[in-house]
């Protein structure tokens, strides 16, 4: 009988995998046991340091602000050759990965910071998986910074996930997301404007977002009143794109919903009021959605759940009868917004 | 139909399994034959790996590029947590190590998933006698550290 005499170890890649099903206190636990458990630790830790409660948030600023100084004072004794030293342990900001762009703005209020905050992340070549804007927000219209300015396209050229629900003009956001990204897979927006140009302009940059992708898309578009026929008009040049699609709140008024039929990668669509002919081409079985929006106000979806042909392999018929909401997942994620496997799969594209 | 392939770990040992394993999980046909032997895999392990593999050779193929998998369920089904609760921590890191290199990514999960299970909601020293790790901080760098991370440190 041969006793084994060295003790199996976990090695980096499978702490990894390990510390990512964590939730951010255990992480914290994790990343004081010893320096390698550190190592592998402080990267997932801080990926996402804004996407929490406040008091979090405030505390994560605060050494997001030691870097700002440092920043400051780089570029006051920039004459001289300095050699960089961290003012921490590690590089912090270099591991953010989800951006809470609404908890940022609320913490930082003076709007120069958040400025520096963005030259920092881009001096870093952060590049953003995760970006969300709730509706907690107050409207600053200093927020369109991040869309318009050049300087940070690069922050948001690998974004494959966004939800925005903060009311302003998003036309600066898609022409943004259409210019610069391709990986994108998750789009929840509201799309809101009552400026007739301004939309126009809008559903011309989503069909070119459209028309940008590499991924099947995840569509939920909001948008009261909203031109239902040049929304149509835009889906239906891409009807290969869409895997869920969700829209709600848009005049539909006249539309033609044949091209539902021909869409081969969609497994679910809702929509808020379905004229007949919906359920004409989709057929009678569909389920409804409360969606919460406010105290007073719910947005009711219908929802329907297509076999596709391209979903053969998968013999599992529950799935339909189980069905999920895509865009309404039973329980909330324990850790909001975290998005592993869409990371994954946006990084075995770049291999 | 019950065709067999001949796998045999780094001491040695061989063992015949149904060849409908070995497609399930690519990896393994590399190492089909008499004379190819999986050189970081002990018999005592593979036996194990090959129980679950056995056990679960029915289950529907899962698709990891489906993008619906942020809802995957993460949960540990009864025979599953039996299956690794069997098993001593040494037994479980192999077994882990094993899932990764062979490339079986659902016991690799349940895996990982139990590990996280040991590290939930315990202190930082229940931790480090769970796993036995040895505290290689200096006091400096350990309140350095502390300070720099506070943020996540309510409840």
């Amino acid at each position: 009988m041969s006793t084994d005499i060295i003790k199996p170890r976990l090695v980096t890649d499978i702490l990894i995998k390990i510390f990512k099903i964590l939730g951010v206190h255990d992480l914290l636990s994790a990343l004081l046991v010893n320096r390698e458990w550190c190592q592998v630790a402080v990267p997932i830790y801080w990926r996402a340091p804004f996407s929490y409660k406040k008091k979090r948030s405030m505390l994560a600023l605060k050494i997001y602000r030691l870097f700002l100084e440092q920043q400051e004072n780089d570029t006051i004794h920039s004459s001289q050759t300095t050699i960089k030293t961290l003012p921490t342990l590690y590089d912090y900001p270099f591991f953010l990965k989800e951006l809470n762009f609404t908890n940022l703005l609320e913490l930082d209020k003076d709007i120069t910071n958040v400025d520096a905050i963005l030259k920092m992340l881009t001096s870093r070549e952060i590049r953003l998986t995760t970006f969300i804007m709730d509706n907690t927000g107050t409207n600053n219209d200093k927020l369109y910074g991040l869309w318009t300015k050049s300087c940070y396209a690069p922050i948001i050229s690998s974004l494959v996930h966004v939800e925005i629900y903060t009311p302003f003009p998003k036309n600066c956001v898609i022409k943004a997301l259409a210019d610069n990204c391709s990986n994108l897979s998750h789009l929840d927006i509201n799309l809101y404007d009552n400026h007739t140009v301004r939309v126009v302009e809008l559903i011309n940059d989503l069909n070119r977002f459209f028309s940008n992708q590499k991924l099947l898309l995840n569509l939920r578009l909001v948008f009261p009143k909203g031109p239902g026929n040049l929304l149509i008009k835009v889906l239906k040049s891409r009807l290969e794109s869409f895997k869920h699609l969700e829209l709600a709140k848009w005049n539909f008024a006249d539309c033609d919903w044949k091209w539902l039929k021909k869409c081969p990668n969609l497994t679910e669509f809702a929509v808020t009021d379905p004229q007949t002919q919906i359920s004409d081409i989709l057929g009678i079985e569909c389920e409804l959605h409360r969606f919460k929006v406010s105290k007073n106000s719910k947005i009711t979806t219908i929802h329907w759940f297509l076999d596709n042909k391209n979903k053969k392999d998968n013999k599992d018929n529950k799935i339909s009868s189980e069905s999920t909401f895509y865009f309404h997942p039973k329980k909330p994620p324990a850790e909001p917004y975290h998005d592993e496997t869409l990371e994954e799969s946006l990084q075995s594209l770049i291999i | 139909e019950n065709e067999t392939i001949t796998l045999r770990s780094s001491d040695g040992i061989e063992f015949h399994i149904d060849a409908r394993i070995a497609n399930r999980y690519t990896l393994l046909n590399n190492w089909n034959g008499e004379n190819a032997s999986l050189p970081n895999v002990t018999g005592k392990v593979l036996e194990k790996v090959l129980e679950w593999c056995e056990h679960h050779i029915n289950d529907p193929p899962l698709n990891y590029d489906n993008d619906d998998s942020r809802r995957r369920n993460f949960e540990i089904d009864d025979w599953d947590e039996n299956f690794i609760n069997c098993v001593n921590q040494d037994m479980l890191f192999e077994i882990i190590l094993a899932a990764n290199y062979l490339d079986i990514k659902p016991l690799l999960d349940i895996g990982c998933k139990t590990v996280a299970n040991m590290i939930k909601s315990k202190s930082l020293e229940e931790i480090r006698s769970t796993f036995n790790i040895v505290n290689d901080f200096t006091p400096e760098e350990e309140e350095a550290i502390r300070r720099e991370n506070e943020w996540a440190d309510d409840q």
